[in-house]
């Protein structure tokens, strides 16, 4: 144990002191104003460009749009609890109810439109040209999300950043839904919608990229005492 | 029950002062909790070596070292440590998988091979005094990894640790300090 008594030296000589990581629900309030200031910011320019959208403001949209902001916030906030060491799951179970409710409310629009129609379309260029706004919408607050998972402990890469990505895209899409109002349609429900949670799968195979020990230890290791 | 209450208080307080940059409340908290974490990791690995033991220990304290920003001290402390030793106990095992599957192992011959040339060691430099002088004549951070690494023996972990410096700056001065240092003997000898 002498080599590890000597490391506990070396380890206590360059300490310094460290600003200790707010509780999970403050973090997402931080990352929660920068993605809203970002968002608010690209709409803003969209609207001067392009004009005004006309807003069909109904129930099923204010309870499409209101899950969808509960699943970027809950999202959000378990990725930043699944960071702190010993730090309970219960968030991820919370997490069901909103996704549950948004997927149900745009199924539900799914429904109604084939109701009204009779036919399912799928709208493939109009509807995938979507996607690059969402990414676009949801660069920022995934480069903060990023930034702030990496000062927490990465105790479950995959999971942890898969989860900041769904929070992240969830508000890109949020975005996209109030400057390109739309039906609730079959093209939404897959481009949309599954053009987020293909998002989050790729970002969830990246996640022991971003998020490792070694380059936690290494930041150490290299002086950021 | 209450013990471990107290025990757990104490650590809590112990972080929350090395957290302020408190160095000597540092040192208790890791030697106290060096022992715990030999612990866990013996009884989830028992097959493992005593060094294997110590790295992974190591590995432990200087994750801890890295996240101790993580620990809010209104919370207990033995739960953060647990998880934070698990997670690598779990990465390590991970690890292991992964190169053991590219690795393949052979026999360790004690014998030497029949060319006679291959049973004497070539690196053998007799003169000491002219190898100090070599080493003198380094650059400042080649001869600090050769000072630490070869005649202290410190592994890379705490070397860098000591140093300040990353561990492939380490492993990268090492070989040129070697390289400099034979040839710089070589050109001496007769």
């Amino acid at each position: 144990m002498k080599d590890t008594e000597r490391l506990i030296r070396g380890l206590a000589e360059n300490i310094r002191p460290v600003h200790r990581l707010p509780h999970p629900w403050v973090r997402t309030g931080v990352w929660l104003a920068v993605s809203l200031l970002y968002t608010t910011a690209v709409l803003i320019v969209m609207v001067l460009r392009r004009g005004a959208p006309v807003l069909q403001v109904d129930t099923r949209f204010l309870i499409e749009a209101a899950s969808a902001f509960a699943v970027g916030v809950i999202a959000a906030a378990s990725a930043f609890a699944l960071t702190i060491p010993g730090y309970g799951r219960k968030l991820l179970l919370v997490l069901v109810f909103p996704l549950g409710i948004w997927l149900g409310s745009l199924f539900d629009g799914c429904v109604q439109d084939w109701m009204r129609r009779r036919t399912l379309s799928l709208s493939l260029h109009h509807d995938m040209s979507c996607l690059p706004f969402i990414v676009f919408l949801g660069l920022v607050p995934a480069i903060v999300m990023a930034v702030m998972l990496r000062r927490g402990a990465p105790l479950n890469p995959h999971l942890t950043v898969a989860l900041g990505a769904l929070a992240a895209a969830g508000m890109g899409n949020l975005g996209l839904r109030l400057i390109y109002p739309e039906n609730a349609d079959l093209g939404l429900l897959v481009w949309h919608v599954g053009g987020i949670f293909v998002l989050s799968a790729l970002a969830a195979l990246a996640g022991r990229t971003i998020l490792n020990w070694q380059s936690i230890t290494g930041v150490f290791q290299n002086g950021g005492k | 029950m209450t013990d471990d209450n107290s025990s757990d208080r104490s650590l809590a307080v112990l972080m929350k002062a090395a957290q302020a940059g408190d160095s000597d409340a540092y040192v208790q908290l890791m030697r106290e909790i060096t022992p715990r974490i030999c612990n866990v990791v013996r009884s989830r690995r028992r097959f493992l070596s005593i060094d294997d033991v110590e790295d992974l220990v190591q590995d432990v304290l200087l994750s801890v070292h890295a996240v101790r920003a993580t620990y809010d001290p209104e919370r207990p402390f033995m739960p953060w440590l647990i998880a934070i030793t698990r997670n690598r106990l779990a990465d390590a095992a991970r690890l292991y998988a992964r190169h053991g599957a590219k690795e393949v192992y052979v026999e360790n011959l004690a014998v030497t091979f029949c060319d006679e040339s291959a049973k004497f060691n070539t690196d053998e430099f007799g003169d000491r005094e002219a190898l100090k002088v070599a080493i003198e004549g380094l650059p400042a951070q080649q001869r600090n990894a050769i000072e630490m690494l070869k005649l202290r023996e410190m592994s890379l972990k705490e070397a860098a640790a000591v140093s300040g410096t990353g561990v492939g700056a380490l492993k990268v001065a090492t070989h040129r300090a070697m390289n400099a240092l034979r040839k710089a003997l070589t050109k001496k000898k007769p």
